[in-house]
């Protein structure tokens, strides 16, 4: 990944790209000035072939003067004057020549001086007459002396040459040897990185042809979602203060798209009066360097003058070439809006509802409570004095109705048992179960010896949860427990807790680590069809007939009103005379 | 970094990368000419042919100096052998050593560069044709055209030479001519 971004980045191939570049500059270098050497050499040998070439001519001049000076001596013709005076003139010529060539060597400038004094010396003895015998005889073996000395020191200089040219010949030969291989190995180099950068760029251009095909796409599918979804995008420039909407924006304001330049001049245009001050504030925001909070307002749009919600939420964005822009998504929630507007007011509706049945459950429970408390009363009043005086099927209906005051007394205590699980306080505590399974066995005592049951329970967990409705949850539950035992076998009541987590029991249908407590409430009594499990939990829902096991069908409505208040689950379990069990879920 | 400063950086590492590939070039270029002693520098090789163009003396105007100094050495030489009074005598000595100094100044100028110039007058028609006559006045007359010659020579050449030993030359030579024309004026008026 780290390798894929390096290789991908501009900054990788503008650095490959100088570094390619340099090494072409030196391999250029280097071969010019190889080039150079060579010609250089070149030059230096065709130096040392003039300075030989005119050296062995400047001899030869001289032999040209002497001839033409003997000549002249001898038959005293001005004739054999004229190959003398241009064997001289020659001599000067190789002179020049020899000069320039060697004006830069001052060790060979010191040498040609040398054989310039022979040379002119030489020429002094070139005379035109003499005074005697001795005089030409003398002039004559000097003038071979010199001529000698000449020749040897001609002979030198020509001999440091040719050592020279050798020298150069070897260097030479070296040079050119390389020559090929420097060439051949720069374009090679050069081919090369060209073919690199070929095959770079057009991966790159590829990549790029893709890049734009998917930008294009993403851009078409974004402006289908912006109409889809309400909404349009917008960007600030924080530089030049200038906006660019996208199509849908200028829609959503009621105009064609792209019908205006936006910007912050004309930003509040459209905004409702009595909410130019949130998107003002909100962009003063940035201004101090905040992020842009998200914030609701009114437009109106400009073609319908329709009030309209939006939301806006926008967020700084620097691009790579350091631009600070601030990119903003707008959405038109006027349905959303209206929607929750609706919904608030069917809440405050329900509540109010809720409310006065409530209150209505409660009161009329309580009123209820007092004729029948007057009923009661005179009956055992009949009871107590008119039984006797009254007939036989008088007192079967008296008994009748005596069964059902009571029925109807336990009837209005479930029910104001119930209202008081929705009604009261919900005061959550740490809660210890052992101890609220002791509390409701207490509670149940007399039953319990009754039916000569037994409750087991230990090692309990403490939840948090609301103690009293908790020990509600276990009295009822238990009392159930007893109410459906077997007449002809010893109750046995299991009470056992452990923590589970939600994924691991289906049941919840809730598959995070969220963590409970599960409470299993085994018995082995009568049991039940498991086809009426969630039926049993219904208000005033009975499995079997009042004349069979008396109850008002309210318990187990409260058993599951508590745990819905515990925001807990309760689930029944059971199998004909092989017992039920409640499991219960309870947040831990 | 700013795009500008980015774009500035870059083109001074390139022009950095450039100068010091130039330099390296141009030292191991140097180097190897240094130790190489025996290659002239074609530079300054070039250099020097382009001054040599201006200032280079002709071997042939060099020539024409010597041997015109030489004729009136000779000339001056030749009138001494006749019979001829003291002061004659002392007029020709005087312009024959200011020629000979002349001369070696003429011959200074050829070994500084290289030119060989006649050490003896070859062509001695004009002097044999003298002998004959033998007469002083007529060495006198031959002898001022000689220096007359001689100095239109010398105009003519200070005008167009830009070498600066050969122009010192004319214009110490320019003087000494013009003084020895006046001394053999002035012994022509006396014959």
């Amino acid at each position: 990944m780290f390798q894929s971004k390096l290789f991908n980045s501009i900054g990788f191939i503008r650095a490959v790209f100088l570094i390619a570049f340099f090494i072409l500059i030196f391999l250029a270098s280097i071969t010019y000035r190889h080039i150079k050497e060579l010609d250089k050499i070149t030059d230096s040998i065709t130096n040392t072939y003039e300075i030989s070439i005119e050296l062995g001519l400047l001899i030869s001049h001289i032999k040209d003067a002497e001839t033409g000076h003997r000549g002249y001596i001898i038959t005293n013709d001005s004739l054999y004057l004229e190959p003398f005076i241009n064997a001289r003139k020659n001599v000067n010529h190789s002179f020049q020549k020899l000069n320039r060539i060697t004006k830069t060597d001052s060790s060979k400038q010191q040498r040609l001086q040398r054989i310039y004094d022979l040379v002119d010396k030489r020429f002094s003895y070139f005379k035109n007459n003499f005074s005697n015998k001795d005089e030409f005889n003398r002039d004559f073996k000097d003038g071979k002396i010199v001529m000698d000395t000449l020749r040897n020191e001609v002979n030198k200089m020509l001999s440091v040459e040719n050592k020279l040219l050798n020298l150069k010949g070897k260097l030479y030969k070296y040079n050119n040897s390389n020559t090929p291989l420097i060439i051949f190995s720069t374009f090679l180099i050069s081919i090369l990185i060209l073919g690199l950068g070929y095959l770079r760029i057009i991966r790159n251009y590829k990549d790029l042809m893709t890049q734009n095909i998917r930008l294009r796409i993403f851009d078409e599918s974004s402006k289908q979602a912006e109409i889809l979804g309400k909404y349009g995008s917008w960007l600030f420039n924080l530089e030049d203060k200038m906006f660019s909407y996208s199509d849908n924006k200028f829609r959503l304001l009621g105009c064609e798209p792209q019908s205006y330049v936006p910007n912050f001049d004309n930003l509040l245009d459209n905004i409702h009066p009595d909410d130019k001050e949130i998107l003002s504030d909100a962009f003063d925001h940035i201004n101090r360097g905040e992020s842009f909070p998200l914030i609701r307002y009114r437009i109106i749009k400009k073609d319908t003058l329709e009030v309209r919600h939006f939301r806006t939420t926008a967020k700084i964005f620097i691009d790579r070439l350091n631009n600070k822009n601030i990119i903003g998504t707008t959405q038109d929630i006027t349905e959303d809006y209206n929607k929750t507007q609706l919904i608030k007011l069917r809440n405050k509706e329900l509540e109010q509802n809720n409310k006065e049945l409530t209150e209505f459950n409660h009161v009329a429970s309580h009123d209820l409570q007092e004729p029948l408390r007057k009923i009661q009363t005179f009956i055992s009043r009949i009871e107590d004095k008119e039984k006797d005086n009254l007939s036989e099927p008088a007192q079967g209906y008296f008994v009748k109705i005596q069964e059902a005051s009571n029925r109807m007394r336990i009837l209005i205590d479930d029910l104001l048992q119930y209202s008081r699980t929705n009604r009261s306080e919900k005061k959550f505590e740490i809660t210890d179960l052992n101890i609220i399974a002791n509390n409701a066995v207490s509670e149940l005592s007399e039953n319990i010896t009754e039916k000569k049951a037994k409750v087991n329970f230990e090692n309990l967990h403490k939840i948090n949860g609301i103690p009293f409705q908790l020990e509600q949850l276990f009295i009822n539950i238990i009392s159930n427990s007893l109410k459906y035992s077997k007449p002809d076998e010893t109750a046995i009541i299991t009470i056992t807790s452990r923590k589970i987590k939600a994924f691991k029991a289906p049941k919840l249908k809730d598959n995070s680590k969220k963590e409970y407590i599960k409470i299993t409430i085994k018995d082995n009594g009568l049991g039940f069809e498991q086809k009426y499990a969630e039926k049993i939990f219904l208000l005033f829902n009975r499995l079997y007939g009042k004349n069979e096991f008396p109850g008002t069908g309210v318990g187990l409505a409260i058993c599951k009103k508590i745990v819905e208040n515990h925001k807990g689950y309760i689930f029944a379990k059971g199998k004909p005379n092989e017992g039920a069990s409640f499991e219960i879920y309870l947040p831990n | 970094m700013d795009t500008r400063i980015r774009t500035s950086f870059l083109f001074f590492i390139l022009f950095l990368a450039f100068g010091m590939t130039m330099t390296s070039c141009y030292k191991k270029t140097k180097g190897t000419e240094n130790s190489n002693n025996e290659r002239p520098q074609q530079q300054n090789t070039e250099e020097i042919e382009k001054t040599d163009l201006d200032t280079k003396i002709s071997e042939q105007v060099l020539t024409q100096f010597a041997e015109s100094n030489l004729k009136i050495v000779a000339i001056a030489q030749k009138a001494q052998e006749g019979k001829i009074s003291k002061r004659t005598r002392i007029t020709l000595e005087e312009v024959e050593k200011n020629h000979s100094q002349l001369k070696n100044k003429i011959r200074k100028i050829a070994k500084d560069n290289f030119i060989i110039i006649p050490n003896t007058l070859y062509d001695t028609t004009i002097i044999k044709n003298f002998i004959d006559e033998m007469t002083i006045t007529l060495y006198l007359k031959k002898l001022e055209n000689s220096l007359l010659t001689e100095l239109d020579f010398y105009k003519k050449t200070e005008t167009t030479t830009h070498n600066k030993d050969l122009k010192a030359l004319i214009k110490e030579g320019i003087p000494v001519i013009n003084k020895n024309i006046s001394l053999i004026k002035e012994e022509q008026k006396l014959h």
